[in-house]
């Protein structure tokens, strides 16, 4: 046998060997697959049984990998569900020590890890975890605060209201996660809010009105309707924006007031407020900040009068001597 | 438009089993909500995706749709609007799952022709006494 077919064939030996065992790893893959896919279906049905069965029945003993699959969809479940389908995973939760496992975990030298519980613990569902989570709104880790303060907007821990309020203003969590922790929140914290735009601090004072436009109903607009006339310039550009939003009509004469505020940026956000609530009372008030050098608040202005009343500002834009921001909203109306 | 919709006692399978077609790209959730419906007397059609819905909800007809609004192909918005195009499913009654604080999501869905909204965190026991109403109302 020559040198070449020799190697040769040992070349196609080792061709063979190659392609075999490269099937042989996709066949082993494929069937792991297989079988995950088959345990995460069983695991499904056992944690569907569990959560939606008539009686509650007692969770099913599980080991390792099993166990893993089964906590992880009930947290999926806890996350999506409400009423006693939840309640049913919480107890289970409570119950089983996993509750307590995840607050042992916020005490872990490792920021991920402790991070990672305080996020679990919004899912698990559980109120018994506010106090630790409150606590983790002072973690020296950004990631612990923000998972700490999404999860107590899911638990709708109303008593922590403040507490996330004054971590958005003070920076310790991004702004909008604390504004997106006070929106699952709902409803059930007005109450608490309301009394926070009395606080000492003009910021906290600001971040509370602004909530309040953001999730507050009509009823909200007695309290906040003060704060036009709040010393903080802040406070009052907030309140006006957040009538706008709620539609306010009971603002009007207020927001109107507040057209002659000395702060450009207050008269900027009541101009915005009144278009956005309509009436016809606002027009006159509108019509001369609208023509003014004052260049925000009459821009905001004319774009209220847009709002309001289209057709006259088309004509009013008609007129060489309306101004820029006349005749900028006439042309645009006019497309 | 002609009316080519079967009345409700027809469209029941099993020989009284209302149908009811659940939309849900999450397999936990559709699974969910298939064991609480049809614990409660519904056959449940399962449809991963808003294609697959839309093809079941023309072939089966069923009495009612419960269809997640985020749903990969067709969303649920675009789908309650091709099911109200469409003469035969024009009339079927539909509840939206619109995600949490999701104000315009739920005018949307109304604007799109659903009958009922239903916001995450849902309760299972509350969707079913949904579907019981509206389906008890035909």
């Amino acid at each position: 046998m020559t040198p070449v077919v020799v190697a040769a064939t040992l070349l196609a030996i080792a061709n063979l060997v190659l392609i075999v065992l490269v099937a042989t790893r996709r066949w082993r893959l494929a069937r792991t697959h297989r079988r995950r896919d088959e345990l995460v279906a069983q695991m499904r049905r056992r944690a569907v049984e569990f959560t939606e069965g008539d009686v509650p029945a007692a969770p099913p003993s599980l080991n390792g990998v099993e166990a893993e699959m089964f906590t992880a969809l009930l947290v999926d479940f806890s996350r999506q569900l409400r009423g006693p389908s939840r309640e049913r995973i919480v107890d289970y939760f409570d119950s089983s020590g996993l509750f307590d496992a995840q607050v042992r975990r916020l005490a872990s030298r490792w920021s991920s890890r402790r991070a990672m519980a305080a996020f679990m613990l919004g899912d698990i569902g559980s109120p018994r975890a506010v106090p630790a989570l409150v606590r983790c709104l002072g973690d020296r880790s950004r990631d612990v605060r923000a998972a700490a303060c999404r999860s107590l907007g899911r638990l709708g821990a109303v008593d922590a209201i403040e507490a996330i309020v004054i971590c958005g203003v003070d920076g310790r969590v991004p702004r909008d996660t604390a504004n997106l922790a006070l929106l699952d929140v709902g409803p059930a914290a007005i109450d608490r809010i309301v009394e926070l735009t009395k606080h000492e601090e003009s910021s906290i004072r600001a971040s509370a009105v602004e909530m309040i436009g953001l999730i507050g109903a009509a009823s909200e607009v007695d309290p906040i309707l003060e704060r036009l006339s709040d010393p903080a310039a802040a406070v009052r550009v907030a309140t006006a924006s957040a009538l706008g939003r709620l539609g306010a009509r009971e603002g009007r004469d207020a927001l109107i007031a507040a057209l002659g505020d000395r702060v450009p940026d207050v008269r900027t956000a009541a101009a915005t407020a009144l278009g956005q609530i309509g009436g016809r009372d606002a027009v006159n008030v509108l019509m001369p900040i609208a023509r003014s050098d004052s260049f925000e608040p009459a821009r905001a202005a004319a774009e209220a009068l847009a709002r309001i009343d289209p057709a006259l500002v088309m004509r009013l834009g008609a007129d060489p001597d309306s101004g820029p921001h006349l005749r900028e909203a006439a042309d645009r109306e006019a497309l | 438009m002609t009316e080519t919709r079967q009345p409700i006692s027809s469209q029941k399978a099993d020989g009284a089993r209302p149908v009811v077609l659940a939309a849900d790209d999450d397999k936990d959730i559709l699974e969910l909500i298939t064991f609480r419906l049809e614990r409660s007397g519904y056959t449940v059609l399962q449809a991963h995706d808003g294609e697959e819905a839309l093809r079941l909800a023309q072939a089966a007809n069923p009495s009612l749709a419960v269809l997640d609004v985020m749903m990969p192909k067709i969303d649920g918005f675009e789908l309650t609007r091709r099911l109200r195009a469409d003469a035969a499913t024009s009339r079927m009654p539909i509840i939206l799952l619109t995600a949490r604080g999701q104000d315009a999501d739920v005018q949307q869905g109304f604007d799109a022709g659903a009958d009922d909204y239903l916001r995450k965190p849902f309760s299972p026991q509350e969707l079913r006494a949904r579907v019981q109403a509206i389906l008890g109302r035909r």
